[in-house]
């Protein structure tokens, strides 16, 4: 935990709001760009042999004789290990494969800012400035089902909140709001999931995949291709859910 | 946006001043501040705060932020999206918004 004198000195170019008393810091923490991160996943995905199909829809997987057989528009691709990762679509693909996976949707607004200066070094949960310069400030989480619309309330509180910690930026344009669709787990925690009936079956659905990007690229992908224990992995089984309420 | 041609109905006549940089430049009720300052020799709309090199409006239709521009009394908005007025004072912007204790 820092004091404000400390949380000062790490945002030296940016004034604190008043009503900011302190703040938490953890150097394990980072900032991970999305966009990168997709690209640097399918390149290293490419680079060890790989083939990424692009834009094709999986309807619907079976099991023939130990295999997995995914259903494409354009064919069918056979698989001796499957890993469903398809975010809200997920639990629709899992079922057949013997794996419940529980989520609810919830609606995230965010406001992006101008590029301006670097003036903030250290991301937040909330407030970040991105490698190309904007401020992004989050977010909303809203249970509005499927609505992926903005409102001018969200853009009001967010931008309220955003000068409050950093009044400086009253004087930043936003430019751009926009919302998404978190898929959330009952305790918010990520569900990975091995089919014990199917076995080679996988399921992992969290948010976010950029937020556990380091777990999911080393740890997560070295026990689903059968390298290390699955044993510290079973907790995050959705057999967590079964237990009666108190 | 791109509203001119249904617009027009034949007053094509209709002008107003606007003013871009300080300069007066001439453009037509019911087209956007990008189309107007296209004609203009130097059509660029700002400077990318990430290289400094000059974008001009590009896409037109509100997506590629290419054309974000100074809009007195509105602030940074994407002159592809804003329709022109008679007084309009519009300025690039070069270089990263400055934001801090010292401006």
């Amino acid at each position: 935990m820092l004091s404000r004198r400390e949380l000062e000195h790490l945002y030296p170019g940016i004034r604190l709001g008043k009503d900011v008393t302190g703040g938490a810091f953890s150097a394990l923490d980072g900032h991970v760009n999305p966009l990168r991160l997709l690209m640097a996943l399918q390149q290293g995905f490419v680079d060890a042999g790989g083939t990424v199909h692009r834009g094709r829809r999986v309807d619907g997987i079976e099991v023939c004789g130990g295999q997995f057989r995914l259903h494409l528009k354009t064919g069918v691709v056979h698989a001796a290990r499957v890993v469903i990762a398809a975010g809200e679509a997920s639990r629709v693909l899992a079922e057949p494969l013997g794996m419940t996976l529980p989520f609810t949707l919830q609606r995230g607004q965010i406001l992006v800012t101008e590029r301006v200066g670097p003036v903030l070094p250290y991301p937040s949960d909330r407030i970040r400035q991105t490698a190309g310069s904007t401020i992004m400030i989050g977010g909303t989480k809203e249970n509005v089902g499927r609505d992926t619309g903005t409102t001018a309330g969200a853009a009001a509180s967010l931008a309220a909140r955003a000068i409050r910690v950093f009044p400086d930026l009253a004087r930043v344009s936003a430019v751009r709001q926009w919302s998404g669709r978190r898929v959330i787990t009952p305790d918010i925690a990520p569900i990975y999931e091995r089919s014990s009936r199917f076995p080679g079956a996988y399921a992992c659905i969290c948010h976010s995949g950029v937020t556990l990007a380091a777990y999911h690229a080393r740890g997560l992908a070295k026990r689903i291709a059968g390298y290390g224990s699955w044993d510290d992995v079973q907790q995050f089984s959705a057999r967590r859910f079964n237990v009666q309420a108190a | 946006m791109f509203r001119l041609l249904e617009d027009d109905r034949g007053r094509m006549e209709s002008t107003v001043t606007i003013e871009i940089d300080g300069y007066p430049v001439i453009a037509r009720i019911g087209e956007t501040v990008a189309s107007a300052l296209l004609r203009e020799g130097a059509s660029w709309s700002r400077t990318t705060p990430v290289s400094g090199a000059r974008r001009a409006p590009y896409c037109m239709m509100g997506v590629c932020f290419d054309c974000l521009m100074l809009v007195e009394g509105e602030g940074l908005v994407r002159a592809c999206q804003t329709l022109v007025r008679a007084g309009l004072k519009v300025q690039r912007q070069t270089g990263p918004r400055k934001v801090g204790p010292s401006c």
